[in-house]
């Protein structure tokens, strides 16, 4: 899962970077509207964190432009919590709206929340043949046994599974897993897969030549 | 401390008074003066009356004496003499308006009278007189009027009567008199009645509204239209009153909520810092980090809160500025000097012309504005540029100018320049060292206090020059309250 972090004071940006990278997801940063904007429009985001009172562009016209072409999920980190920004913000087109100071599960929980929605998910645990996933935990078992992955493969395997059925290309993949930073050689992404099919099991994934991998549903 | 007793007694004088409602002042005053007006009005028209009563009463009985004296000298024998049937006619018919005579020698004899006589009725002990406005003796006892004129022999002659039916007359007078008092005095008094009303009408609906207007609603205003005109002016001075009030509440409002929004960034840094970092175990690097950054937003937020405090004191009018004698110009280098670094950082040069401007005012605070005014040229500047500082005396002001060769202030934002918390654009200044938004609110403050002026020229594109003047004379220093007004 990749994130866009638009946060004009530089202590904060770091800090959710961070924070958000722990966490697993590959985060990107921007410390104006402008780049914020152009950022958000370049590439596919799971979702992006927003803050409102920005240099450039403020926060209010970023999302307003996004959302003529773009439909990822936009949670806006603000210190305005007057009920009319929070109000403004949502009816812009925001789909979330956290004012500072913020907790750091709300704010994780709040992102989980999001991209699960986006991908049509509500519960937030999932059953594959007999694996369960907890997307909250972020664990997957099978028969009451944890099978330990890492952050970069549980990541991977989550994408497929929230958007099971469906055929992911190798770039889709790509995009969503690797901040714009991240050198990762593409073939990597076969490595991952291999080691989550030896971990899981070798029909979880299946490959269609060409055009991606898939877990059928 | 006042006894209980004094305390006492105030508050029931306070509570007496207010127990009187201006509309029953009102009405008590004009009914007031009302029965006044009908009751002098009456009595002089009674007294009035009267006078004229006697007059005429007076003056009939003289016509009547002198026809009786006529008589008196055309007959030879006294007796049987008749007051002329005319008058008797005029004094009345009814045995109770007959009117009687007497008449007497030089020497006090009576020597004649009318049948019936009332005791009273005796000859006067002075002499009538026989010209003059009044030649005559006029006497009235009881009901009873006698007028006495002397006769050719000088003797006198005395006719009377009761005055009954005058005094009939002055009853009905006076009945009617009180009757139409009293009407005046119910109209008046509905009149006031009335008109109170009227008067305390509005003045009660105002009051209702403005009992609505509290710190949370000061929209609500005033009907303006209202009879009488003082109203209105009232009603509309009221309603100005408020927009004022409104206006530095709105302010203030807008103050605070920034103040909590510039707080809550480095709250939300120290606070998701410290969350974050002490989520696991980390390497003793990644904890000075934390530290670092959890420093930085503490000095940001003990900044803020300095300015928040210095702005709060100069707003309450207790800036508590001390009156030194300094000179501008070891301020201002002193100032420079420590900003060398942040001007090297940029690779920014700073260069001052300084001549000494000795003034009496508060060196900290003074130094404070020479500080906020050359960071900013150095944060809103370019690298490669200058930022020149100059203190000189110019007409009994020592003169500070800060000027820079910056991006300029664009001219929508310049009027706005010294209000709390307005940035022109906050990209242009390094995120590392973003100021607090009040920097210059803060000099505006400052000097005001000092009793000076702040000038701002800019061009965008070319650079600003900021202006700053204080008087130099002690009595100049004015303190903050005082200023307020030539700087508002």
């Amino acid at each position: 899962m990749r994130i866009l972090v638009i946060e004009d004071q530089a202590d904060l940006r770091r800090l959710v970077q961070g924070i958000l990278e722990e966490d697993g997801y590959a985060v990107d940063a921007a410390a104006d509207g402008a780049d914020g904007l152009a950022k958000a429009q370049a590439w596919p985001y799971d979702a992006i964190v927003l803050d409102l009172m920005l240099p450039k562009i403020d926060g209010w016209d970023v999302l307003e432009q996004l959302r003529e072409t773009h439909k990822t999920p936009v949670l806006i980190l603000s210190a305005r919590d007057a009920l009319a920004d929070r109000v403004l913000g949502l009816d812009i087109g925001a789909d979330d709206y956290l004012s500072k100071p913020f907790e750091r599960p709300e704010l994780l929980a709040r992102l989980r929340a999001l991209i699960r929605r986006t991908a049509g998910q509500a519960k937030s645990t999932l059953t594959i043949k007999n694996l369960q996933v907890d997307l909250i935990g972020r664990t997957i078992t099978r028969d009451e046994e944890i099978i330990t992955l890492t952050a970069r493969e549980y990541m991977l395997f989550e994408y497929l599974a929230l958007h099971r059925g469906k055929v992911i290309s190798r770039t889709e993949l790509y995009d969503h897993l690797f901040d714009e930073n991240d050198e990762t050689l593409s073939n990597l992404l076969d490595v991952y897969i291999s080691y989550l099919r030896k971990k899981l099991g070798a029909d979880v994934i299946e490959t269609r030549r060409g055009l991606g991998y898939v877990i059928p549903e | 401390m006042s006894s209980p007793s004094d305390t006492d007694s105030t508050t029931t004088a306070a509570s007496d008074r207010r127990d009187w409602s201006l509309q029953s002042l009102l009405i008590v005053s004009h009914s007031g003066l009302a029965a006044i007006v009908v009751l002098g009005f009456g009595i002089s028209l009674f007294v009035m009356t009267i006078r004229a009563t006697y007059r005429q009463a007076e003056a009939d009985l003289l016509g009547a004496a002198q026809v009786l004296l006529q008589d008196l000298g055309s007959r030879n024998d006294p007796s049987g003499l008749v007051i002329s049937e005319l008058y008797a006619h005029r004094f009345g018919k009814a045995p109770r308006d007959h009117a009687y005579y007497a008449v007497w020698d030089a020497s006090g004899q009576m020597l004649t009278s009318s049948k019936t006589l009332p005791p009273h009725a005796v000859r006067s002990a002075t002499v009538p007189p026989t010209r003059g406005p009044r030649p005559f003796v006029a006497r009235s006892h009881g009901i009873y009027l006698d007028v006495i004129v002397a006769t050719p022999d000088d003797g006198q002659l005395l006719i009377g009567r009761p005055l009954a039916k005058e005094f009939d007359g002055l009853a009905w007078t006076t009945a009617r008199l009180l009757t139409v008092g009293l009407i005046c005095l119910v109209l008046g008094g509905s009149g006031a009645i009335w008109l109170a009303r009227r008067i305390a009408r509005p003045i009660e609906r105002m009051s209702d509204t403005a009992e609505r207007i509290t710190s949370r609603n000061l929209s609500e205003r005033l009907e303006a239209r209202q009879t009488p005109r003082e109203i209105t002016r009232l009603a509309i001075v009221i309603n100005t009153m408020l927009d004022g009030l409104k206006s530095a509440f709105d302010r203030q409002v807008r103050f605070t909520a920034d103040a909590s929004h510039e707080l809550r960034t480095p709250v939300s840094v120290v606070l998701s810092q410290a969350d974050f970092t002490l989520s696991r175990e980390r390497t003793p690097e990644q904890y000075r980090e934390a530290l670092e950054t959890c420093l930085q937003s503490a000095r940001r937020m003990k900044r803020l809160v300095d300015d928040l405090l210095v702005l709060s004191r100069a707003d309450s009018g207790c800036l508590n500025l001390r009156h030194d004698s300094t000179d501008l110009s070891s301020i201002t280098e002193q100032a420079v000097r420590l900003l060398q670094p942040l001007a090297d950082r940029r690779s920014m040069r700073l260069q001052t012309d300084l001549h000494s401007a000795p003034l009496v005012g508060d060196a900290d605070r003074l130094s404070q504005v020479v500080t906020n005014l050359v960071t900013n040229s150095i944060q809103y500047g370019d690298a490669n540029t200058t930022v020149w500082v100059e203190v000189f005396v110019k007409s009994d002001a020592a003169v500070l100018v800060v000027r820079d060769e910056g991006q300029g202030i664009p001219l929508a934002d310049q009027p706005h320049l010294f209000e709390r918390f307005y940035r022109v654009d906050r990209v242009r200044t390094q995120e590392e060292e973003t100021g607090t938004g009040l920097g210059l609110s803060l000099v505006a403050e400052i000097v005001a206090a000092h009793g000076g002026a702040i000038q701002v020229a800019s061009t965008e594109g070319m650079g600003t020059t900021m202006t700053v003047q204080i008087p130099m004379e002690k009595r100049r220093v004015l303190s903050a309250d005082d200023t307020r007004i030539e700087h508002g």
